[in-house]
Protein backbone atom coordinates (compact mmCIF):
# COMPACT_ATOMS: atom_id res chain seq x y z
CA UNK A 1 0.00 0.00 0.00
CA UNK A 2 1.62 3.37 -1.22
CA UNK A 3 0.41 6.22 0.56
CA UNK A 4 1.07 10.08 0.71
CA UNK A 5 -0.53 11.25 -2.56
CA UNK A 6 0.61 14.59 -1.34
CA UNK A 7 2.91 13.67 1.35
CA UNK A 8 0.02 13.54 3.70
CA UNK A 9 0.53 10.07 5.48
CA UNK A 10 3.50 8.46 6.92
CA UNK A 11 4.06 4.88 4.80
CA UNK A 12 2.33 1.71 6.70
CA UNK A 13 2.75 -1.83 5.95
CA UNK A 14 2.06 -3.18 2.92
CA UNK A 15 -0.75 -5.49 2.65
CA UNK A 16 -1.61 -8.80 0.60
CA UNK A 17 -0.33 -8.22 -2.82
CA UNK A 18 -4.29 -8.83 -3.85
CA UNK A 19 -5.00 -5.71 -2.72
CA UNK A 20 -6.58 -3.84 -5.30
CA UNK A 21 -5.25 -0.62 -3.33
CA UNK A 22 -1.70 -1.88 -3.43
CA UNK A 23 -0.46 1.09 -5.30
CA UNK A 24 -3.02 3.79 -4.39
CA UNK A 25 -2.47 6.76 -2.76
CA UNK A 26 -4.08 8.92 -0.74
CA UNK A 27 -6.23 12.78 -1.83
CA UNK A 28 -8.15 15.30 -0.39
CA UNK A 29 -9.23 16.74 -3.62
CA UNK A 30 -9.42 17.25 -6.90
CA UNK A 31 -6.45 19.34 -7.54
CA UNK A 32 -3.61 17.19 -5.50
CA UNK A 33 -5.58 14.30 -7.22
CA UNK A 34 -4.85 15.84 -11.18
CA UNK A 35 -1.29 16.25 -9.92
CA UNK A 36 -0.64 12.54 -10.49
CA UNK A 37 -4.18 11.71 -12.79
CA UNK A 38 -6.05 13.15 -15.68
CA UNK A 39 -9.15 15.01 -14.72
CA UNK A 40 -11.18 12.47 -15.81
CA UNK A 41 -9.30 9.67 -13.68
CA UNK A 42 -9.64 11.99 -10.47
CA UNK A 43 -13.49 12.84 -11.35
CA UNK A 44 -14.17 8.88 -11.69
CA UNK A 45 -12.30 8.15 -8.51
CA UNK A 46 -14.14 10.82 -6.69
CA UNK A 47 -17.69 10.06 -7.91
CA UNK A 48 -16.87 5.86 -7.33
CA UNK A 49 -15.56 6.60 -4.23
CA UNK A 50 -18.90 8.66 -3.14
CA UNK A 51 -20.57 5.95 -3.88
CA UNK A 52 -18.64 3.18 -2.21
CA UNK A 53 -19.28 5.73 0.80
CA UNK A 54 -23.09 5.68 0.86
CA UNK A 55 -23.39 1.86 0.02
CA UNK A 56 -20.36 0.86 1.89
CA UNK A 57 -19.12 3.44 5.16
CA UNK A 58 -18.37 1.81 8.47
CA UNK A 59 -22.57 2.50 9.98
CA UNK A 60 -23.46 3.27 13.49
CA UNK A 61 -26.61 2.49 15.60
CA UNK A 62 -26.19 6.05 16.85
CA UNK A 63 -24.16 9.78 16.38
CA UNK A 64 -22.51 9.30 19.45
CA UNK A 65 -20.54 5.95 18.81
CA UNK A 66 -19.51 7.26 15.87
CA UNK A 67 -18.14 10.69 17.01
CA UNK A 68 -16.48 8.51 19.93
CA UNK A 69 -14.31 6.76 16.87
CA UNK A 70 -14.33 9.30 14.35
CA UNK A 71 -14.80 12.81 15.98
CA UNK A 72 -16.88 15.49 17.02
CA UNK A 73 -18.87 17.01 14.12
CA UNK A 74 -17.50 14.27 11.59
CA UNK A 75 -19.92 11.78 10.93
CA UNK A 76 -23.76 11.70 9.10
CA UNK A 77 -26.88 10.52 8.94
CA UNK A 78 -27.40 8.11 6.40
CA UNK A 79 -30.26 6.27 5.67
CA UNK A 80 -29.91 2.23 5.00
CA UNK A 81 -32.00 -0.39 3.34
CA UNK A 82 -32.16 -3.76 4.85
CA UNK A 83 -29.37 -5.50 3.42
CA UNK A 84 -29.64 -9.37 2.79
CA UNK A 85 -30.14 -12.69 3.55
CA UNK A 86 -29.08 -13.03 6.95
CA UNK A 87 -27.44 -16.09 6.50
CA UNK A 88 -25.04 -14.86 3.97
CA UNK A 89 -24.77 -11.55 6.49
CA UNK A 90 -21.67 -10.31 8.16
CA UNK A 91 -20.81 -7.64 10.26
CA UNK A 92 -16.97 -6.74 11.89
CA UNK A 93 -16.85 -4.88 14.52
CA UNK A 94 -14.47 -2.16 14.68
CA UNK A 95 -12.85 -2.50 18.36
CA UNK A 96 -9.39 -2.92 19.42
CA UNK A 97 -9.10 -4.37 22.99
CA UNK A 98 -9.95 -2.50 26.06
CA UNK A 99 -7.25 -0.36 26.01
CA UNK A 100 -7.23 3.06 25.41
CA UNK A 101 -3.49 2.99 23.60
CA UNK A 102 -3.05 5.29 21.18
CA UNK A 103 -1.63 2.88 18.53
CA UNK A 104 -3.48 2.30 15.71
CA UNK A 105 -6.03 -0.61 14.84
CA UNK A 106 -3.97 -3.61 13.82
CA UNK A 107 -5.72 -5.35 10.85
CA UNK A 108 -5.93 -8.39 12.98
CA UNK A 109 -8.31 -6.06 15.01
CA UNK A 110 -10.16 -5.43 11.57
CA UNK A 111 -11.00 -8.67 10.33
CA UNK A 112 -14.43 -9.44 9.55
CA UNK A 113 -15.93 -11.16 12.04
CA UNK A 114 -18.36 -14.10 10.75
CA UNK A 115 -21.91 -14.93 11.91
CA UNK A 116 -21.84 -12.97 14.57
CA UNK A 117 -25.24 -12.00 14.77
CA UNK A 118 -27.50 -9.31 13.57
CA UNK A 119 -25.25 -8.35 10.61
CA UNK A 120 -26.15 -4.67 11.72
CA UNK A 121 -26.94 -2.47 9.20
CA UNK A 122 -30.90 -2.98 8.56
CA UNK A 123 -33.07 -0.13 9.39
CA UNK A 124 -32.95 3.20 9.51
CA UNK A 125 -31.02 6.34 11.17
CA UNK A 126 -27.75 5.15 11.14
CA UNK A 127 -24.23 7.17 10.98
CA UNK A 128 -21.68 6.89 8.72
CA UNK A 129 -18.25 9.23 9.12
CA UNK A 130 -17.56 11.64 7.04
CA UNK A 131 -15.18 11.17 3.98
CA UNK A 132 -12.02 13.05 3.87
CA UNK A 133 -10.81 11.64 0.62
CA UNK A 134 -9.97 8.87 -1.69
CA UNK A 135 -7.67 6.59 -2.20
CA UNK A 136 -6.74 6.03 -5.96
CA UNK A 137 -4.21 3.93 -7.87
CA UNK A 138 -3.61 2.06 -11.08
CA UNK A 139 -4.49 -1.42 -10.82
CA UNK A 140 -1.46 -4.40 -10.37
CA UNK A 141 -0.58 -5.01 -14.20
CA UNK A 142 -1.19 -1.54 -15.32
CA UNK A 143 -3.32 -0.65 -18.45
CA UNK A 144 -6.69 1.76 -17.95
CA UNK A 145 -7.70 -0.56 -14.83
CA UNK A 146 -8.28 1.85 -11.76
CA UNK A 147 -9.31 0.82 -8.20
CA UNK A 148 -10.71 3.67 -5.90
CA UNK A 149 -12.02 4.21 -2.27
CA UNK A 150 -13.05 6.63 0.20
CA UNK A 151 -11.37 7.34 2.96
CA UNK A 152 -11.94 8.16 6.44
CA UNK A 153 -9.67 8.65 9.51
CA UNK A 154 -10.48 8.56 13.44
CA UNK A 155 -9.95 10.55 16.22
CA UNK A 156 -5.96 8.66 16.18
CA UNK A 157 -5.34 10.25 12.98
CA UNK A 158 -5.30 6.92 11.38
CA UNK A 159 -6.79 6.59 8.02
CA UNK A 160 -9.24 3.82 6.70
CA UNK A 161 -9.52 2.78 2.77
CA UNK A 162 -12.97 1.38 3.65
CA UNK A 163 -13.08 -0.49 6.73
CA UNK A 164 -9.11 -1.29 6.06
CA UNK A 165 -6.80 0.75 8.38
CA UNK A 166 -3.96 1.87 5.71
CA UNK A 167 -1.80 4.53 7.55
CA UNK A 168 -1.38 7.27 9.33
CA UNK A 169 -2.15 10.78 8.67
CA UNK A 170 0.46 13.47 8.85
CA UNK A 171 -0.77 15.57 12.32
CA UNK A 172 1.39 18.27 11.07
CA UNK A 173 -0.91 18.66 7.89
CA UNK A 174 -3.63 17.37 8.85
CA UNK A 175 -4.58 17.46 12.27
CA UNK A 176 -6.80 14.65 13.90
CA UNK A 177 -10.39 15.78 14.55
CA UNK A 178 -11.30 16.61 18.08
CA UNK A 179 -12.61 14.38 20.43
CA UNK A 180 -16.52 13.93 21.35
CA UNK A 181 -17.03 17.58 23.22
CA UNK A 182 -17.79 17.25 25.99
CA UNK A 183 -15.85 14.15 26.81
CA UNK A 184 -12.43 13.86 28.92
CA UNK A 185 -9.92 12.17 27.46
CA UNK A 186 -10.14 8.76 25.03
CA UNK A 187 -13.82 7.83 24.65
CA UNK A 188 -14.07 4.76 26.52
CA UNK A 189 -13.59 1.69 24.53
CA UNK A 190 -16.46 -0.42 26.01
CA UNK A 191 -18.69 2.26 24.02
CA UNK A 192 -17.34 0.75 21.08
CA UNK A 193 -17.49 -2.64 21.19
CA UNK A 194 -21.29 -2.46 19.97
CA UNK A 195 -20.75 0.08 17.42
CA UNK A 196 -21.17 -2.87 14.28
CA UNK A 197 -20.50 -1.95 11.17
CA UNK A 198 -21.62 -4.02 7.90
CA UNK A 199 -18.31 -5.42 6.26
CA UNK A 200 -19.79 -7.47 3.42
CA UNK A 201 -23.44 -7.70 2.11
CA UNK A 202 -24.48 -10.75 0.08
CA UNK A 203 -27.54 -11.64 -2.48
CA UNK A 204 -27.18 -8.81 -4.55
CA UNK A 205 -26.74 -11.09 -7.41
CA UNK A 206 -29.05 -14.60 -8.68
CA UNK A 207 -32.41 -12.91 -7.62
CA UNK A 208 -33.60 -13.33 -10.85
CA UNK A 209 -32.65 -16.91 -11.27
CA UNK A 210 -34.36 -17.71 -8.08
CA UNK A 211 -37.25 -15.80 -9.52
CA UNK A 212 -36.88 -18.31 -12.91
CA UNK A 213 -39.72 -20.66 -13.76
CA UNK A 214 -37.25 -23.02 -15.46
CA UNK A 215 -34.03 -21.96 -12.96
CA UNK A 216 -31.88 -22.00 -16.07
CA UNK A 217 -29.88 -19.46 -17.18
CA UNK A 218 -27.99 -20.72 -19.94
CA UNK A 219 -28.35 -21.19 -23.45
CA UNK B 1 -23.33 -34.02 -43.99
CA UNK B 2 -25.22 -37.53 -42.99
CA UNK B 3 -27.07 -38.78 -40.23
CA UNK B 4 -25.48 -42.58 -39.42
CA UNK B 5 -27.39 -44.79 -37.39
CA UNK B 6 -25.43 -46.88 -34.63
CA UNK B 7 -24.98 -48.95 -31.87
CA UNK B 8 -24.30 -47.45 -29.10
CA UNK B 9 -20.82 -48.66 -26.81
CA UNK B 10 -21.80 -51.30 -24.60
CA UNK B 11 -20.53 -49.27 -21.60
CA UNK B 12 -21.45 -45.96 -22.73
CA UNK B 13 -23.03 -44.82 -19.62
CA UNK B 14 -20.32 -45.94 -17.45
CA UNK B 15 -17.48 -44.25 -19.46
CA UNK B 16 -19.61 -41.08 -19.83
CA UNK B 17 -20.08 -40.76 -16.23
CA UNK B 18 -16.26 -41.65 -15.23
CA UNK B 19 -16.12 -38.40 -17.53
CA UNK B 20 -17.52 -36.62 -14.57
CA UNK B 21 -21.24 -36.31 -17.32
CA UNK B 22 -23.57 -36.81 -15.45
CA UNK B 23 -26.73 -35.33 -17.12
CA UNK B 24 -27.12 -37.95 -19.74
CA UNK B 25 -30.11 -38.60 -19.34
CA UNK B 26 -32.92 -35.90 -18.39
CA UNK B 27 -36.31 -36.82 -16.92
CA UNK B 28 -36.01 -40.03 -17.67
CA UNK B 29 -35.02 -39.43 -21.34
CA UNK B 30 -31.55 -39.34 -23.13
CA UNK B 31 -29.93 -36.70 -23.44
CA UNK B 32 -26.88 -37.61 -24.60
CA UNK B 33 -27.38 -40.03 -27.59
CA UNK B 34 -24.90 -42.09 -29.36
CA UNK B 35 -27.57 -44.48 -31.05
CA UNK B 36 -26.86 -42.12 -33.74
CA UNK B 37 -23.87 -40.05 -35.20
CA UNK B 38 -23.44 -37.35 -37.96
CA UNK B 39 -20.90 -37.85 -40.75
CA UNK B 40 -18.81 -34.73 -42.20
CA UNK B 41 -16.84 -34.96 -45.08
CA UNK B 42 -13.69 -32.51 -44.43
CA UNK B 43 -14.68 -29.79 -46.91
CA UNK B 44 -17.86 -29.29 -45.09
CA UNK B 45 -16.04 -28.97 -41.66
CA UNK B 46 -13.88 -25.89 -43.49
CA UNK B 47 -17.25 -24.92 -44.90
CA UNK B 48 -19.01 -24.64 -41.16
CA UNK B 49 -15.21 -23.04 -40.04
CA UNK B 50 -15.28 -20.22 -42.53
CA UNK B 51 -19.05 -19.39 -41.76
CA UNK B 52 -18.33 -19.65 -38.41
CA UNK B 53 -15.65 -17.40 -38.39
CA UNK B 54 -17.46 -14.74 -40.56
CA UNK B 55 -20.30 -15.38 -38.27
CA UNK B 56 -17.85 -13.83 -35.63
CA UNK B 57 -16.52 -10.86 -37.83
CA UNK B 58 -20.15 -9.82 -38.46
CA UNK B 59 -21.27 -9.91 -34.94
CA UNK B 60 -18.01 -7.71 -34.08
CA UNK B 61 -19.17 -5.20 -37.04
CA UNK B 62 -23.16 -5.02 -35.49
CA UNK B 63 -21.57 -4.21 -32.06
CA UNK B 64 -19.13 -1.40 -33.50
CA UNK B 65 -22.42 -0.34 -34.91
CA UNK B 66 -24.56 -0.69 -31.61
CA UNK B 67 -21.88 1.06 -29.82
CA UNK B 68 -21.42 4.13 -32.23
CA UNK B 69 -24.52 4.68 -32.76
CA UNK B 70 -26.01 4.07 -29.12
CA UNK B 71 -28.74 1.78 -30.99
CA UNK B 72 -28.96 0.32 -27.10
CA UNK B 73 -33.05 1.06 -26.75
CA UNK B 74 -33.50 -0.81 -29.79
CA UNK B 75 -32.33 -3.84 -28.03
CA UNK B 76 -34.12 -3.12 -25.06
CA UNK B 77 -31.05 -2.90 -23.16
CA UNK B 78 -31.44 -0.91 -19.92
CA UNK B 79 -29.68 2.77 -19.47
CA UNK B 80 -27.55 1.55 -16.54
CA UNK B 81 -25.44 -1.04 -18.86
CA UNK B 82 -24.77 1.46 -21.47
CA UNK B 83 -21.70 2.50 -20.00
CA UNK B 84 -20.05 -0.91 -18.83
CA UNK B 85 -21.07 -2.03 -22.22
CA UNK B 86 -19.04 0.85 -24.19
CA UNK B 87 -16.15 1.29 -21.40
CA UNK B 88 -15.86 -2.88 -21.33
CA UNK B 89 -15.58 -2.74 -25.46
CA UNK B 90 -13.48 0.46 -25.31
CA UNK B 91 -11.10 -1.63 -22.98
CA UNK B 92 -10.76 -3.98 -25.60
CA UNK B 93 -12.31 -6.62 -22.77
CA UNK B 94 -11.25 -10.01 -23.71
CA UNK B 95 -14.33 -12.78 -24.24
CA UNK B 96 -13.60 -16.37 -23.83
CA UNK B 97 -16.48 -18.31 -25.16
CA UNK B 98 -19.81 -18.12 -27.25
CA UNK B 99 -21.83 -21.22 -29.40
CA UNK B 100 -23.52 -20.17 -32.83
CA UNK B 101 -26.28 -22.30 -33.60
CA UNK B 102 -26.60 -23.02 -37.27
CA UNK B 103 -29.24 -24.18 -39.44
CA UNK B 104 -27.40 -26.33 -42.42
CA UNK B 105 -28.13 -29.60 -44.46
CA UNK B 106 -24.65 -29.94 -46.03
CA UNK B 107 -25.93 -27.54 -49.13
CA UNK B 108 -25.83 -24.29 -49.66
CA UNK B 109 -24.48 -21.68 -47.29
CA UNK B 110 -24.68 -22.27 -43.35
CA UNK B 111 -26.86 -20.13 -41.99
CA UNK B 112 -26.98 -18.16 -38.47
CA UNK B 113 -29.93 -19.37 -36.28
CA UNK B 114 -28.96 -16.98 -32.88
CA UNK B 115 -26.11 -16.43 -31.26
CA UNK B 116 -25.02 -17.69 -27.57
CA UNK B 117 -22.81 -15.69 -26.75
CA UNK B 118 -23.34 -14.52 -23.05
CA UNK B 119 -24.11 -18.26 -21.26
CA UNK B 120 -23.65 -20.70 -23.68
CA UNK B 121 -23.93 -24.49 -22.63
CA UNK B 122 -23.75 -28.33 -24.06
CA UNK B 123 -19.22 -27.25 -23.74
CA UNK B 124 -18.04 -30.12 -21.77
CA UNK B 125 -20.06 -32.50 -23.88
CA UNK B 126 -18.90 -31.13 -27.07
CA UNK B 127 -15.39 -30.73 -25.60
CA UNK B 128 -14.57 -33.87 -23.67
CA UNK B 129 -17.88 -36.13 -23.96
CA UNK B 130 -18.05 -36.43 -28.18
CA UNK B 131 -13.97 -36.78 -28.20
CA UNK B 132 -14.02 -39.55 -25.98
CA UNK B 133 -16.43 -41.30 -27.85
CA UNK B 134 -15.02 -40.50 -30.95
CA UNK B 135 -11.38 -42.04 -29.25
CA UNK B 136 -13.53 -45.12 -28.47
CA UNK B 137 -15.97 -45.90 -31.23
CA UNK B 138 -14.21 -43.96 -34.23
CA UNK B 139 -10.91 -43.98 -33.92
CA UNK B 140 -9.00 -43.28 -36.97
CA UNK B 141 -11.74 -40.61 -37.53
CA UNK B 142 -11.28 -36.79 -36.92
CA UNK B 143 -13.67 -34.42 -35.35
CA UNK B 144 -14.08 -30.62 -35.25
CA UNK B 145 -13.06 -30.12 -31.80
CA UNK B 146 -9.99 -28.15 -30.71
CA UNK B 147 -12.52 -26.48 -28.01
CA UNK B 148 -10.49 -27.92 -25.23
CA UNK B 149 -6.67 -26.69 -26.47
CA UNK B 150 -8.08 -23.49 -27.65
CA UNK B 151 -9.41 -22.64 -24.18
CA UNK B 152 -6.79 -23.79 -22.17
CA UNK B 153 -4.60 -21.40 -24.28
CA UNK B 154 -6.70 -19.09 -24.40
CA UNK B 155 -6.67 -18.42 -20.28
CA UNK B 156 -3.09 -18.45 -20.78
CA UNK B 157 -2.90 -15.19 -22.98
CA UNK B 158 -5.71 -14.04 -21.66
CA UNK B 159 -3.15 -11.67 -18.51
CA UNK B 160 -5.06 -12.47 -15.91
CA UNK B 161 -3.46 -11.44 -12.24
CA UNK B 162 -4.73 -12.93 -9.26
CA UNK B 163 -7.25 -15.71 -8.81
CA UNK B 164 -10.17 -16.18 -11.19
CA UNK B 165 -13.48 -17.12 -9.25
CA UNK B 166 -16.29 -18.80 -11.64
CA UNK B 167 -19.53 -18.58 -10.57
CA UNK B 168 -23.42 -20.06 -11.49
CA UNK B 169 -26.84 -20.59 -10.08
CA UNK B 170 -27.46 -22.92 -7.37
CA UNK B 171 -29.32 -26.50 -8.28
CA UNK B 172 -28.51 -27.09 -12.42
CA UNK B 173 -26.16 -29.73 -13.16
CA UNK B 174 -25.78 -28.52 -16.36
CA UNK B 175 -24.68 -25.00 -15.68
CA UNK B 176 -22.52 -26.42 -12.72
CA UNK B 177 -20.71 -28.89 -15.14
CA UNK B 178 -20.16 -26.13 -17.50
CA UNK B 179 -18.77 -23.84 -14.79
CA UNK B 180 -16.35 -26.43 -13.52
CA UNK B 181 -15.34 -27.62 -16.82
CA UNK B 182 -14.33 -23.90 -17.43
CA UNK B 183 -12.32 -23.74 -14.26
CA UNK B 184 -10.41 -26.76 -15.01
CA UNK B 185 -9.75 -25.15 -18.69
CA UNK B 186 -8.49 -21.98 -16.26
CA UNK B 187 -6.56 -24.03 -13.79
CA UNK B 188 -4.94 -26.33 -16.74
CA UNK B 189 -3.44 -23.01 -18.11
CA UNK B 190 -1.61 -22.39 -14.36
CA UNK B 191 -4.51 -20.04 -13.19
CA UNK B 192 -5.58 -19.82 -9.50
CA UNK B 193 -9.11 -20.41 -9.36
CA UNK B 194 -11.84 -20.65 -6.99
CA UNK B 195 -16.14 -21.24 -7.11
CA UNK B 196 -19.03 -19.98 -5.64
CA UNK B 197 -22.51 -19.98 -6.43
CA UNK B 198 -24.17 -16.20 -7.60
CA UNK B 199 -26.34 -15.37 -4.63
CA UNK B 200 -22.99 -15.83 -2.70
CA UNK B 201 -21.24 -12.81 -4.22
CA UNK B 202 -20.56 -10.08 -1.77
CA UNK B 203 -19.67 -6.28 -1.82
CA UNK B 204 -17.67 -4.84 0.88
CA UNK B 205 -18.34 -1.16 0.06
CA UNK B 206 -14.89 -1.62 -1.86
CA UNK B 207 -15.58 -4.27 -3.99
CA UNK B 208 -16.35 -7.46 -4.65
CA UNK B 209 -15.76 -10.22 -2.45
CA UNK B 210 -16.33 -14.21 -1.92
CA UNK B 211 -17.47 -16.65 0.36
CA UNK B 212 -13.70 -16.00 2.39
CA UNK B 213 -14.17 -12.48 1.84
CA UNK B 214 -11.18 -12.64 -0.24
CA UNK B 215 -11.59 -10.21 -3.36
CA UNK B 216 -13.27 -10.98 -6.38
CA UNK B 217 -11.42 -9.33 -9.56
CA UNK B 218 -11.68 -11.42 -12.13
CA UNK B 219 -15.23 -13.52 -12.37
CA UNK B 220 -16.73 -15.70 -14.87
CA UNK B 221 -20.50 -15.86 -14.55
CA UNK B 222 -22.43 -18.32 -16.12
CA UNK B 223 -25.12 -16.30 -15.55
CA UNK B 224 -27.07 -13.75 -17.85
CA UNK B 225 -25.87 -10.12 -18.00
CA UNK B 226 -29.38 -9.37 -18.53
CA UNK B 227 -30.52 -10.62 -15.21
CA UNK B 228 -27.09 -9.50 -13.65
CA UNK B 229 -27.63 -5.48 -14.76
CA UNK B 230 -31.24 -5.54 -13.19
CA UNK B 231 -29.77 -6.89 -9.80
CA UNK B 232 -28.96 -4.83 -6.74
CA UNK B 233 -25.23 -5.48 -6.93
CA UNK B 234 -25.08 -3.95 -10.47
CA UNK B 235 -24.43 -0.84 -9.63
CA UNK B 236 -21.39 -2.08 -8.43
CA UNK B 237 -19.73 -3.65 -10.85
CA UNK B 238 -18.58 -0.51 -12.85
CA UNK B 239 -16.72 1.23 -9.59
CA UNK B 240 -15.15 -2.09 -8.67
CA UNK B 241 -13.45 -2.81 -11.63
CA UNK B 242 -14.04 -6.08 -11.42
CA UNK B 243 -13.55 -7.66 -14.72
CA UNK B 244 -16.14 -9.92 -15.95
CA UNK B 245 -16.03 -13.04 -18.39
CA UNK B 246 -17.71 -12.77 -20.54
CA UNK B 247 -17.41 -8.98 -20.77
CA UNK B 248 -20.47 -6.60 -20.76
CA UNK B 249 -20.46 -5.79 -24.36
CA UNK B 250 -21.74 -9.76 -25.02
CA UNK B 251 -24.96 -8.03 -23.88
CA UNK B 252 -24.98 -6.92 -27.42
CA UNK B 253 -24.88 -10.38 -29.10
CA UNK B 254 -26.63 -12.37 -26.22
CA UNK B 255 -30.00 -10.37 -27.36
CA UNK B 256 -31.52 -11.93 -30.12
CA UNK B 257 -32.20 -8.70 -31.33
CA UNK B 258 -29.18 -8.61 -32.70
CA UNK B 259 -30.36 -11.08 -35.54
CA UNK B 260 -32.48 -7.77 -37.27
CA UNK B 261 -29.72 -5.72 -36.62
CA UNK B 262 -27.39 -7.78 -38.36
CA UNK B 263 -29.39 -8.51 -41.03
CA UNK B 264 -30.10 -4.52 -41.09
CA UNK B 265 -26.60 -4.20 -41.28
CA UNK B 266 -25.42 -6.73 -43.46
CA UNK B 267 -28.26 -7.24 -45.38
CA UNK B 268 -27.87 -10.17 -47.91
CA UNK B 269 -25.30 -11.96 -46.42
CA UNK B 270 -25.21 -15.44 -47.42
CA UNK B 271 -24.81 -16.70 -43.75
CA UNK B 272 -27.63 -14.71 -42.52
CA UNK B 273 -31.23 -15.06 -42.98
CA UNK B 274 -33.89 -11.92 -43.28
CA UNK B 275 -34.88 -10.84 -39.70
CA UNK B 276 -36.61 -7.96 -38.42
CA UNK B 277 -39.18 -6.67 -35.89
CA UNK B 278 -41.85 -6.94 -38.01
CA UNK B 279 -42.91 -9.62 -39.42
CA UNK B 280 -44.42 -8.22 -42.54
CA UNK B 281 -40.79 -7.76 -43.55
CA UNK B 282 -40.30 -11.40 -44.23
CA UNK B 283 -42.07 -13.19 -47.08
CA UNK B 284 -42.84 -16.80 -46.29
CA UNK B 285 -42.77 -18.53 -42.95
CA UNK B 286 -40.94 -17.05 -40.27
CA UNK B 287 -39.97 -17.82 -36.78
CA UNK B 288 -40.82 -15.70 -33.59
CA UNK B 289 -38.19 -15.49 -30.93
CA UNK B 290 -38.33 -13.57 -27.66
CA UNK B 291 -35.32 -11.07 -27.18
CA UNK B 292 -34.34 -12.30 -24.16
CA UNK B 293 -35.27 -16.31 -24.58
CA UNK B 294 -33.00 -19.19 -23.55
CA UNK B 295 -33.38 -22.65 -24.35
CA UNK B 296 -36.04 -22.35 -27.25
CA UNK B 297 -38.57 -21.04 -24.42
CA UNK B 298 -41.56 -19.30 -26.54
CA UNK B 299 -39.82 -19.84 -29.63
CA UNK B 300 -42.85 -20.09 -32.28
CA UNK B 301 -43.07 -21.06 -36.22
CA UNK B 302 -45.40 -19.31 -38.66
CA UNK B 303 -45.35 -21.53 -41.16
CA UNK B 304 -47.83 -18.98 -43.64
CA UNK B 305 -45.71 -16.04 -41.94
CA UNK B 306 -47.77 -13.70 -39.75
CA UNK B 307 -48.33 -9.73 -40.52
CA UNK B 308 -48.85 -9.43 -36.41
CA UNK B 309 -45.73 -7.66 -34.56
CA UNK B 310 -45.89 -8.15 -31.18
CA UNK B 311 -43.87 -6.40 -28.65
CA UNK B 312 -40.28 -8.15 -27.06
CA UNK B 313 -40.06 -10.06 -30.37
CA UNK B 314 -37.68 -10.69 -33.17
CA UNK B 315 -38.86 -12.40 -36.38
CA UNK B 316 -36.49 -14.73 -39.11
CA UNK B 317 -37.01 -16.24 -42.12
CA UNK B 318 -37.61 -20.30 -41.84
CA UNK B 319 -33.84 -21.40 -42.77
CA UNK B 320 -33.70 -25.00 -43.55
CA UNK B 321 -32.73 -27.24 -41.05
CA UNK B 322 -31.24 -30.94 -41.51
CA UNK B 323 -33.55 -33.43 -41.19
CA UNK B 324 -34.81 -36.86 -41.58
CA UNK B 325 -36.96 -39.50 -40.66
CA UNK B 326 -38.56 -36.21 -38.53
CA UNK B 327 -35.36 -35.69 -36.35
CA UNK B 328 -33.90 -32.45 -36.73
CA UNK B 329 -30.32 -31.05 -36.28
CA UNK B 330 -28.69 -28.17 -35.17
CA UNK B 331 -25.27 -27.59 -35.03
CA UNK B 332 -23.68 -25.74 -32.51
CA UNK B 333 -20.19 -23.82 -33.31
CA UNK B 334 -18.08 -23.03 -30.83
CA UNK B 335 -16.42 -19.62 -30.84
CA UNK B 336 -13.26 -19.81 -28.06
CA UNK B 337 -11.42 -16.27 -27.88
CA UNK B 338 -13.26 -15.95 -31.47
CA UNK B 339 -11.51 -18.84 -33.07
CA UNK B 340 -13.98 -21.22 -34.68
CA UNK B 341 -12.89 -24.43 -31.91
CA UNK B 342 -14.92 -26.78 -33.00
CA UNK B 343 -19.51 -27.95 -32.92
CA UNK B 344 -21.89 -29.59 -30.75
CA UNK B 345 -24.75 -31.67 -32.93
CA UNK B 346 -28.10 -31.17 -31.32
CA UNK B 347 -31.60 -33.12 -32.36
CA UNK B 348 -35.04 -32.89 -31.72
CA UNK B 349 -37.78 -34.57 -32.65
CA UNK B 350 -39.56 -30.98 -33.60
CA UNK B 351 -37.56 -28.26 -35.22
CA UNK B 352 -36.78 -26.18 -32.26
CA UNK B 353 -34.18 -26.88 -30.22
CA UNK B 354 -34.69 -26.97 -26.47
CA UNK B 355 -32.95 -27.52 -23.40
CA UNK B 356 -33.69 -31.37 -23.34
CA UNK B 357 -32.81 -31.60 -27.41
CA UNK B 358 -30.48 -34.56 -27.75
CA UNK B 359 -26.58 -34.18 -27.60
CA UNK B 360 -25.65 -36.43 -30.50
CA UNK B 361 -21.80 -36.85 -31.42
CA UNK B 362 -20.29 -36.22 -34.79
CA UNK B 363 -16.97 -37.07 -36.71
CA UNK B 364 -15.17 -36.22 -40.25
CA UNK B 365 -13.12 -38.34 -42.73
Amino acid sequence: MLLGGASLITLTACDEATDPLKEAKLFINQQQCEQQFTSAECSTAQRDSRAAHVAGAPRFANKAQCEAEFGAGNCEPVQTSSSTSSSHTTSSSRTTSGSSSSTPMSDSAMNTARGSGDGGSSGVGMFIPAMVGYMLGRQMGGGASFASAPVYRDTQNTAYAGNKPVGRLDSATMPPPSKVAGTAGTPSRSTLASATSTATSRGGFGATASRSSSGSSSS
Amino acid sequence: MQRQTITPRSDWRERVEALGFDFHTIDGKPYWDETACYRFSAAEIDQIDDATAEMERLCFGAVERVIEEELYDRLGIPEQAWPLITESWRRGDRNIVGRFDIAWNGTGDPKLLEYNADTPTALFEASVVQWDWLESARRGADQFNSIHEKLTETWQRYGIEGRVHFTCVRDHAEDYATTTYLRDTCLQAGHDTAFLYIDEVGWNGLGFVDGDDAPVTTLFKLYPWEWLINETFAEHIGPSRIRMIEPAWKMILSNKAILALLWETFEGHRNLMPASFDPADIDGGCVEKPVFGREGQGVKIHAGGTRQASPGMVYQALAPLYHIGGRHAVIGSWVIASQPAGIGIREDDGPITVNTSRFVPHFFE
